[in-house]
């Protein structure tokens, strides 16, 4: 496993943390009981105070041998790295002496050290997996970096898979995150603000955008709505997306979710910022239109015809994904003429065969689809197995053999299943679902009309709907066509010579034309 | 925005509670695929209609039922009681009109309720039926798909070789309003099976005019500029016929077939000059014949034998006062002031016009063999 | 002062708004009214009237350039004073409503003819309601967008009519001027009808982005009513016989009736649910305009309060009375007295008092 904060360079601490030792002096003065005790023995009564059931908080007093100073570290189990404690901090401390032009200074080969004097810093740092060296005599504490919490290691990740793109994902740590999208972007235009949320657990939040290109509106309402939190913590970067979405009614992601570091950078290069959520797997983007659910980094590697293909593909499949099950419904139940004589009779053929109505049949189908799609998500992947050939046998043959359901019935779901399948963003395809209902029931009181106004509700929706105040409906409404080059289709590389409009960049310039001209010399 | 969710969802409730007043599942319907007119003996209309029948067990696929009645709309009441769901006319294919009906002006009004009700469809295509339409209507195949589909199958493709007219009831109405045209339909017979005839004409008011066969309805197709392509067969006279197999006949392919009408007024009477081309391509020669060589006289001998037929169908259509050919659009189009004069009367007025027929065939292909 | 910047809307939001407008109400019944009194030679009126149109809304660019940042309303209290301004937007808002009323009712009869026959009236309006409440409500850029995205999805729809050409018979449209220039100029009124809709102008000049493209907007999207016209009322011509076009009420649906494709039958149905797009279009927007001029008069910033009470009174008017197909035929024919009036009538009358205005005043301030 790797451990990122395990200092690999010797360093001493020198007279710039002498400076920074005096003025945080002067501070501690100021606090009074929030400060720290000289004395040893009191600041190690104050631990147990402070952590009263924490069997997990391991205290190891010491002597310096150095200086003969009385000591005490304090980490927790689990959340340190008990390697770096050892070879790194209580060795050098308890057995070496040092050069001795260092006066106040330890010999640790741990990254940076930081002086604490409060109990509260103490408090944040000791549950960031820091460990907490105090000294008898001493108005600070030092605060070394131990951290190690446990981890996974970085693999593909699991809900976007991609053929060309890069295999790894973002893991749970924040600063592994960073690391993997700065090795895609290493630019000093990468510009990166933290923020602090939540009360109980304060989760570290980074704010990630090319400096000279992201818009500052935009960064700073983002911002404002990230410190404006208050919640107790978040775990997840769902829960931040909620918390900070222009409209919490609606039933379209308004944040792209990403787990990939490549999908990321390529969102960074054209203006949008990144949010990594410590602890969290995935990256929030913004600001997001609803053509960029559309979009998957697989598109940028296959050759631009195929993967405009794709693309258009996707939008077709959108459109038979919320709307396949309601025509049905419509057609079977007000508007029988609008089928082909042979279809018809098929039709009728089979529906002749079926006690419900259209709707009951419909409803059942999709919840059983549902539910199907629900449980292969959570099960584990050889059960999982089982549930395909439950649905296929089970549903697919018995359902129509025993006429409950009827054989065209199975069909318009299946495809309906298969057209939101193909859609790669998963929120996207959860909003479809909740969409595709709504459409059923209209469809089933209104017919086409019914449709055709739960359409116009839609439309009128979605562009009404805005992501950090850019508008979501771009570029359709309002119409940039300038956009339409990444959006329905995918141009040529060399012809997306501008950032798109809708993520409001200030400098939108691109890249020249990279094309070798005439014979390719 | 609680207040707004309880808004929406309080006007999702009423619509939902409110909503399907329009919606018939399919299963409580019953289609009619044909329906038939016809009159009895006591000159009484009975109206036929076949529906599909749907249902793993039963083997007929499809049910007839005839009822008298005075219009179409009350014939469906009564339909309604003979059958299992309420009777919706939008999947009508064909509807048959028996040659007694078409003998009495006034039946077109019968199919007002297609026109004026927006619900129905315009699609089913007008079959006349020489003969009583009851024939086909108790007709069964076990062999053939059920009588609406085979009809639509049977009109279609006859229609896109010209041997007969594919007039839907759009076609109709056209035909029956525009007063420079007269309706052509196609027409089925019942000979020991469904045997398409050709077509009926019919005059201004939809009265039974005439009818014509294959190769007619074929030149009539020509005329009126609707023949993409058709298969002809004509003897070529001064063959001698050593044995019984050895014919005359020559069949040929005529495609994009084009013709140009002439129009003028003089001395108080409609001159029409029709000049067709026809590019032709054998397709069977059952005699021997040097074709390469007597290509021009061949040439000439197929247009002469053409000619003649269109001008012999030209005579029927004169001596039946009709205008199939729709010569009086172009009687208004080229000369308005004299056509307004004799509008109301055009039949008539096109019974006593001279029109001249000159056909131009060029062989454009002999096929493979020589 | 710049209170409309807020919304600002594009060219191209406010060329198919206008669009969106223009093409709804008479269009699909344009060919039978311009038959009835032409023939054939109906087209020409929609030529004569498109250039009357361009002219027209040429003098109302010229009286909204006077205030360019004001509506009607703010121009004419600034002229006239408050109280004129106030009646003037009262007029206005009635005006619109009566348009978007006869829209949607024309809306409702249409959808109740070819779709829904035994729905009653008022569901279908409060149906029709729910996305009109949800576009109005969020203001004019929101209906900019809206337009965009309807004008969009039904660029289709024509294309569908290239199949009608296969039976046209081209002779029906000659000769031309078959009885003379009378008729033609006879069928000019009927042809206003398809037009009116540019008095929006005289609300949405100060939203527009770039005030100098309001005459080439306004110009494109009649020119581009304009051809739509033409092209539905020449294929219903051609294809429909002179002595039967006047037997259908609407031609340019009844047209699309026997056109079936391999996968689809009857795409008139399609067609028809399709269209209420359009007609969404025009009355979300002329509604919209009703309540900025109420809210105007009234002073008040929110027009929501004011867009709820008017949806709430049409889906209960609807209850108690819903108006027939005569009753909707004379209903569109006092719409279009009334829109010549305002639309052609009013701004020449207005512009003239209002050179005469800045001369008289004009010299006196200098």
């Amino acid at each position: 496993m790797v451990n990122l904060c395990k200092g690999d360079v010797m360093r001493f601490l020198d007279k710039f943390s002498r400076r920074k030792y005096s003025s945080a002096r002067e501070e501690g003065r100021q606090a009074d009981q929030d400060s720290i005790s000289t004395r040893l023995p009191q600041n190690i009564e104050q631990l147990h105070n402070l952590f009263p059931e924490a069997p997990d908080l391991i205290i190891r007093e010491f002597t310096i041998k150095k200086t003969g100073e009385l000591a005490a570290l304090a980490y927790f189990k689990g959340l340190s790295d008990k390697n770096a404690i050892n070879t790194s901090v209580l060795r050098p401390l308890q057995f070496e002496i040092g050069h001795d032009n260092q006066d106040e200074g330890f010999a640790l080969s741990v990254g940076p050290i930081q002086s604490l004097n409060t109990w509260s810093d103490i408090e944040a740092s000791i549950f960031s997996g820091e460990s907490i060296l105090f000294v008898d005599g001493r108005l600070e504490a030092y605060a070394l970096d131990t951290r190690g919490w446990p981890q996974r290691a970085i693999g593909e990740p699991q809900t976007e898979s991609s053929l060309r793109g890069a295999h790894q994902g973002f893991v749970e740590t924040g600063a592994q995150n960073i690391a993997m999208i700065r090795r895609y972007i290493s630019n000093r235009e990468l510009k990166i603000k933290e923020l602090k949320a939540g009360r109980r657990g304060a989760t570290k939040i980074s704010l990630l955008y090319p400096g000279d290109v992201a818009h500052p509106e935009v960064l700073k309402e983002l911002e404002d709505r990230i410190s404006q939190l208050d919640v107790d913590v978040i775990i997840n970067t769902g829960e931040l997306a909620e918390l900070i979405e222009d409209n919490p009614y609606s039933p379209f992601p308004q944040f792209i979710l990403t787990e990939r570091p490549d999908a990321a950078a390529s969102q960074l290069l054209q203006g949008r910022i990144v949010v990594i959520v410590d602890r969290s797997p995935s990256v929030l983007v913004a600001p997001a239109g609803f053509t960029a659910f559309f979009q998957s980094i697989d598109d940028y590697s296959t050759r631009w015809l195929i993967s405009s293909f794709i693309r258009l593909l996707r939008f077709l499949a959108f459109f038979i994904a919320i709307l396949l099950p309601g025509l049905y419904i419509a057609l079977i139940s007000f508007n029988y003429e609008l089928i082909p004589i042979k279809l018809f009779l098929t039709i009728g053929d089979f529906r002749g065969r079926v006690p419900f109505p259209p709707f009951v049949e419909a409803i059942i189908m999709e919840i059983t689809l549902e539910m199907m799609r629900e449980a292969g998500v959570r099960l584990p992947a050889p059960i999982g197995q089982t549930i395909g050939i439950v649905g296929g046998i089970v549903v697919g043959e018995a359902i129509v053999q025993a006429g409950v359901i009827n054989n065209i019935m199975v069909i318009v779901v299946a495809f309906t299943a298969i057209a939101s399948f193909i859609l790669p963003n998963y929120d996207m395809v959860a909003s479809v679902r909740i969409i595709r209902f709504l459409m059923m029931i209209a469809a089933s009181m209104f017919g086409i009309v019914g449709i055709v106004v739960g359409m116009m509700i839609l439309i009128g929706h979605i562009i009404s709907l805005e992501s950090l105040g850019t508008p979501y409906g771009s570029p359709i409404a309002p119409f940039r066509l300038s956009d339409w080059k990444d959006a329905f289709v995918r141009l040529p590389l060399w012809n997306m010579k501008t950032r798109p409009i809708s993520a409001r960049a200030i400098q939108s310039k691109r890249q020249g034309s990279s094309r070798p001209k005439g014979d390719g010399k | 925005m609680s207040r707004r969710l309880l808004v929406a969802f309080i006007v999702l409730a009423v619509a939902f509670m409110t909503g399907c007043y329009d919606r018939v599942d399919m299963e409580n319907v019953a289609f009619p695929l044909t329906l038939g007119l016809d009159l009895d003996e006591k000159e009484d209309l009975i109206v036929y209609v076949i529906e599909p029948v749907f249902g793993e067990k039963i083997k007929k696929k499809s049910n007839e039922i005839a009822v008298k009645a005075q219009s179409l709309r009350q014939a469906r009441g009564e339909f309604d009681r003979y059958s299992m769901g309420v009777f919706i006319g939008r999947q009508i294919q064909q509807i048959l009109v028996g040659r007694r009906v078409l003998q009495h002006d006034g039946w077109f009004q019968l199919l007002d309720v297609f026109y004026r009700d927006a619900k129905n469809s315009l699609t089913p295509t007008v079959i006349a039926v020489d003969g009583p339409v009851s024939e086909f209507i108790s007709l069964h195949s076990e062999d053939k798909p059920i009588l609406p589909l085979f009809l639509n199958g049977m009109i279609e493709s006859k229609s896109s070789y010209s041997e007969t007219v594919k007039a839907d009831l759009q076609d109709l109405h056209h035909q029956m309003f525009e007063k420079g045209i007269t309706p052509v339909v196609s027409e089925i017979k019942y000979k020991k099976d469904v045997y398409l005839e050709g077509t009926t004409l019919l005059d201004h008011k939809g009265v039974y005019a005439a009818s014509l066969n294959k190769d007619e309805t074929i030149f009539l197709n020509i005329l009126k500029k609707k023949s993409d392509i058709a298969h002809l067969s004509f003897n070529i006279p001064g063959v001698s016929a050593e044995s019984p197999l050895v014919t005359g006949l020559l069949s040929f392919t005529v495609s994009e077939a084009d013709t140009k009408i002439k129009t003028s007024f003089r001395d108080d009477r409609f001159r029409f000059e029709i000049k067709v081309d026809m590019p032709i391509t054998l397709t069977e020669r059952v005699f021997s014949y040097h074709v390469e060589k007597n290509k021009k006289d061949l040439e000439e001998i197929i247009a002469k034998q053409a000619e003649q037929k269109m001008i012999k169908l030209i005579k029927k259509i004169q001596k039946a006062k009709i205008d199939p050919i729709g010569l009086g659009l172009y009687a208004r189009a080229y000369e308005y002031k004299s056509y307004k004069r004799v509008e109301e009367h055009w039949g008539e007025a096109l019974s006593g016009a001279e029109i001249d027929v000159t056909v131009d065939v060029t062989i454009t292909g002999s096929g493979p063999v020589r | 002062m710049k209170k409309y910047e807020f919304n600002e809307i594009t060219l191209l939001q406010f060329i198919c708004i206008n669009l969106g407008i223009q093409v709804s109400v008479g269009a699909l019944s344009l060919p039978q009214r311009l038959a009835l009194k032409a023939s054939t030679d109906g087209w020409m009126a929609i030529i004569l009237m498109w250039a009357i149109t361009i002219a027209a809304s040429w003098i109302i660019i010229q009286i909204m350039k006077k205030y360019p940042d004001g509506t009607l309303p703010d121009l004419l209290s600034r002229y006239l004073g408050k109280w004129v301004g106030k009646a003037v937007a009262l007029a206005a808002a009635l005006y619109f409503l009566y348009y978007a009323y006869v829209v949607i009712v024309s809306t409702i009869l249409y959808t109740k003819q070819w779709l829904l026959p035994r729905t009653p009236g008022e569901i279908i309006m409060l149906l029709f309601l729910i996305p009109a409440y949800a576009i109005a409500s969020k203001g004019l850029r929101v209906i900019g967008r809206y337009a965009e995205v309807v004008i969009l999805l039904s660029g289709w729809m024509l294309v569908i009519y290239m199949e009608s050409f296969r039976d046209a018979y081209w002779l029906h449209l000659r000769p031309f001027f078959k009885e003379g220039w009378y008729p033609v100029i006879a069928a000019l009124p009927e042809a206003s009808l398809s037009f009116i809709g540019f008095a929006s102008l005289f609300i949405l000049y100060p939203f527009l982005q770039n005030k100098q493209q309001a005459f080439i907007g306004i110009t494109v999207s009649s020119t581009l009513s304009m051809l739509v016209y033409l092209f539905t009322t020449i294929i219903c011509f051609v294809y429909f016989s002179p002595d039967q076009i006047m037997q259908y009420n609407d031609p340019v649906v009844t047209i699309l009736k026997v056109i079936k494709f391999r996968f689809v039958d009857r795409i008139e149905v399609l067609f028809i649910s399709f269209y209420l797009f359009m007609f969404s279009l025009s009355w979300i927007t002329t509604i919209y305009f009703s309540v900025f001029c109420t809210s105007w008069a009234l002073g008040k910033q929110d027009h929501r309060g004011h867009l709820r009470i008017l949806l709430f009174g049409a889906v209960a008017g609807t209850y108690f009375f819903m108006p027939t197909e005569q009753q909707k035929n004379q209903l569109e024919d006092l719409l279009m007295q009334i829109g010549i009036g305002f639309e052609y009538a009013f701004p020449v009358c207005l512009l003239i008092y209002l050179w005469l205005h800045e001369r008289v005043l004009g010299r006196i301030k200098r």
